[in-house]
């Protein structure tokens, strides 16, 4: 798996994996990958970008933690307890977390400068990109403003919609995020190298939530992780299923305002 | 000595954390070199160094969070080339690369033209109009600060290669020619790697300056209707004066009669005969007003998608230049493809819909006006067509149009945004049955989601002959350039390869 993976394919065809139909930036389905080459593979892609392009990856991770180069020694907690799961620390923002099977992992590498260099607006395309995807999964899921990443709120506390427009969770403080009111379904981490973004988002489909107890993953403390399989109304699809909306709604979020032919089909048609 | 701050990476951006310091105290950095890592939000980036230098202090430990504007490193300035000191103690910017735009603003606005005591005469000389699409133009001997800040691309243009400790980056070859033509090379702008001046912007340089002194005569005989921006901008690159001329000659009087032959003013009436050009203006519109029952209709269009489109071609040094005009061109084209009963004529006992869509493009000359046509304009994209428009302002400067360029048009383009007009109706062409009348792109007060906000826009008025146009046709065609204006994205791709 991993090593047919990092295989670049026939002549012609520069980009690792296999395309994935979609929207926007173009996506390549890795399958599940060690976290070393898939990070070897993002660095290649970045450096080769002139010539590449913007790409997505998704793929999902033999178990690993990661922390950015920021994050704090003390949110690290019992990472070195299981020898069974690698800690890297990575060119990343962002604190501490935890990758796995059963999560979706997307890395974009994406230039930067032809965004107007704007690395927060790209953080909330992408967030956006994901709260598509997971509307697409049947799960309503927003913005948190101040708290980087994808939520998902009880109802009741009065978000209705799945709209990107966070403003009806703006009320919720720590207090909820501790009672679980308030969930993690997402996390985001992202480096820029050469103008060009590497890392993204992790959505988790249907992992196994227990390696997150042994950190304080992102730095929030008590901090509930979800996943989908946990918030949908329908039976959970696969990861790579997942992978496939992602590649239509991610690479589409992505997109603006660059201009990929596919995204802008309809305004010249 | 110049301060490094914390740079703005996002416009929401209100702090940043130095995660990785990538040059140490007494290390020497060179602009566009990396010099730390900073993390907003959830993205950690990489940022160069705009200064060259020795790092002498780091004012933030690793782990360090500071507000946007913070100084956070100082570098003392050691240039290679022996430069002074910049001694301003302007603040540096760390710059994530390229300068955005606005970044670069700050950096433009330190001009140093040595020419101001050396050109007395450029001080009287008039000001050519504020060239907001036609920023290349920026005028040499110029003694006024910068005040053009309506075109954001326009301080990315006109970013000198001086570094901040007052070093100019320039090849050999362009400072000896510089030194031959009396250009200072503080007032050009590099294009060689890290905004190093090369020949070719020396050269570029001369030809601007020796332009501008026709600019302004052309314009105001110009005003009686639309010419392209590119004319003026294409004229200020190839006029053949040198620039000690353009510099310090008088300008023209802008009277239209000043370069005229005629009998002296015997009573207070100077008669200045019609040239060919001239009479036949007047034949045209007479004949146009006369027999096209013409009726208006005016949009306002959203122009912040395609400002930012077009600093972000400025900024990746695409070529050739896009000017916003060459966006209307495109749109049009696009639009016309999809509205064949605009791209028509009247002909007497039918509507005649043409299948070619050729634009003419209204265009000042010396003595008036030429529209000149770039036909089948609908099947290139943005820069095919930006290149073939420029070729054609070429041509009006050089008058060396042939019949074939100045005929076969089926729908024109008049643009008088560079002279600040909001906005105008322009008289139809016969036989076309419509043309479009392209005011200034400026921010202006727009109501947004209820309230008031300030966002770039620009006017467009569609005149139609009613013979062969309604209202509610011509009102969709004006709607669908609208859109393509406001989407400008799409106008980079030609028009039929958009769903691959």
């Amino acid at each position: 798996m991993s090593s047919a993976a990092l295989t670049t394919g026939a002549a012609g065809d520069v980009l690792p994996g296999a395309a994935l139909a979609g929207e926007g930036i173009p996506s390549r389905w890795l399958g599940r990958l060690a976290f070393a080459p898939a990070l070897a593979l993002q660095e290649d892609l970045r450096r080769r970008h002139a010539s590449v392009g913007d790409v997505v990856l998704l793929l999902e991770h033999e178990p690993v933690y990661t922390t950015g180069r920021g994050g704090r020694p003390e949110n690290l907690g019992r990472v070195a307890a299981d020898p069974a799961i690698p800690f890297e620390r990575i060119g990343r923002g962002g604190d501490v977390t935890y990758h796995g099977p059963g999560q979706l992992v997307g890395y974009a590498l994406v230039d930067l400068r032809m965004r107007d260099r704007d690395v927060h607006r790209f953080l909330r395309q992408m967030e956006t990109g994901v709260i598509w995807t997971l509307q697409a999964l049947g799960v309503r899921a927003t913005r948190w403003p101040g708290r980087t990443g994808v939520w998902v709120v009880d109802r009741g506390t009065g978000v209705e919609s799945v709209a990107a427009e966070p403003t009806d969770v703006a009320h919720l403080d720590d207090h909820d995020m501790q009672l679980g009111r308030i969930r993690k379904i997402a996390s985001l981490g992202v480096g820029v190298r050469g103008g060009v973004t590497m890392h993204g988002f992790a959505l988790n489909v249907a992992l196994d939530l227990a390696p997150f107890a042994a950190i304080v993953p992102c730095g929030l403390a008590g901090v509930h992780m979800t996943t989908v399989e946990r918030e949908a109304a329908r039976p959970v699809r696969s990861v790579r299923d997942v992978a496939m909306l992602a590649a239509r709604h991610v690479g589409r979020a992505l997109a603006w305002p660059y201009p990929h032919k596919a995204a802008f089909g309809e305004v010249s048609s | 000595m110049a301060d490094v701050t914390m740079p703005r990476l996002s416009d929401t951006m209100e702090e940043g954390k130095i995660l990785r310091w990538l040059k140490r105290a007494g290390e020497r950095v060179e602009a566009g070199e990396l010099l730390v890592e900073v993390e907003t939000d959830k993205a950690d980036m990489e940022v160069e160094s705009s200064a060259s230098g020795v790092v002498k202090e780091l004012r933030l430990a690793e782990g360090e969070t500071a507000a946007v504007g913070t100084v956070i490193a100082v570098i003392e300035a050691g240039g290679t080339g022996g430069g002074a000191p910049a001694g301003n103690g302007a603040p540096v910017e760390t710059s994530p690369g390229v300068m955005p735009a606005a970044k670069a603003a700050t950096v433009a606005a330190a001009p140093a033209p040595r020419e101001a005591s050396s050109s007395p005469k450029a001080a009287s000389k008039p000001t050519p109009s504020p060239a907001t699409t036609a920023p290349k133009a920026e005028p040499r001997a110029s003694v006024r600060p910068r005040t053009s800040p309506s075109a954001p691309s326009a301080a990315t243009s006109a970013r000198p290669a001086a570094t901040h400790n007052g070093e100019v980056k320039a090849s050999p070859l362009a400072r000896s020619l510089a030194e031959e033509l009396g250009i200072d090379l503080a007032t050009i702008r590099g294009t060689g790697p890290a905004g190093r001046i090369t020949r070719r912007d020396v050269e570029d340089a001369q030809q601007r300056a020796g332009g501008r002194a026709s600019d302004a005569a052309t314009s105001t005989v110009a005003a009686g209707d639309g010419h392209a921006d590119d004319a003026a901008a294409r004229r200020g690159e190839t006029g053949h004066k040198s620039p000690r001329a353009g510099a310090s000659e008088p300008a023209r009087t802008p009277s239209p009669s000043a370069d005229e032959p005629g009998a002296p003013a015997a009573d207070g009436i100077r008669r200045v005969p019609l040239t060919k050009m001239r009479a036949s203006i007047a034949k045209r519109m007479s004949d146009s007003k006369r027999e096209a029952p013409h009726f208006y209709l005016t949009t306002v269009v959203d122009m912040d998608e395609a400002v930012r489109l077009r600093a972000q071609l400025k900024s990746l040094g695409v070529e050739p230049a896009v000017t916003y005009n060459h966006m209307v061109l495109k749109a049009c084209a696009d639009a016309l493809a999809h509205f064949p009963e605009i791209n028509a004529r009247f002909a007497g006992d039918a509507i005649e819909l043409l299948e070619a869509v050729n634009l003419g493009i209204a265009t000042a000359v010396d003595d008036g006006l030429l529209v000149p046509v770039l036909s089948g304009a609908d099947r290139l994209d943005l820069l095919s067509l930006a290149a073939r428009a420029r070729a054609l302002a070429d041509k009006a400067e050089s008058g060396g149009f042939t019949s074939a360029d100045l005929s076969g048009a089926t729908f024109s383009v008049s643009n008088l945004g560079m002279f600040d007009v909001d906005s105008f109706s322009a008289v139809l062409n016969p036989p076309q049955a419509a043309i479009l009348a392209v005011g200034s792109v400026k921010q202006r007060p727009v109501v947004r989601d209820g309230a008031l906000a300030v966002g770039w826009t620009m006017s467009i008025t569609l005149s139609c002959d009613h013979r062969v146009i309604d209202g509610a046709r011509g009102g969709r065609f004006l709607a669908d350039v609208k859109r393509r204006l406001e989407n400008p994205a799409a106008l980079l791709l030609p028009s039929g390869g958009a769903s691959e």
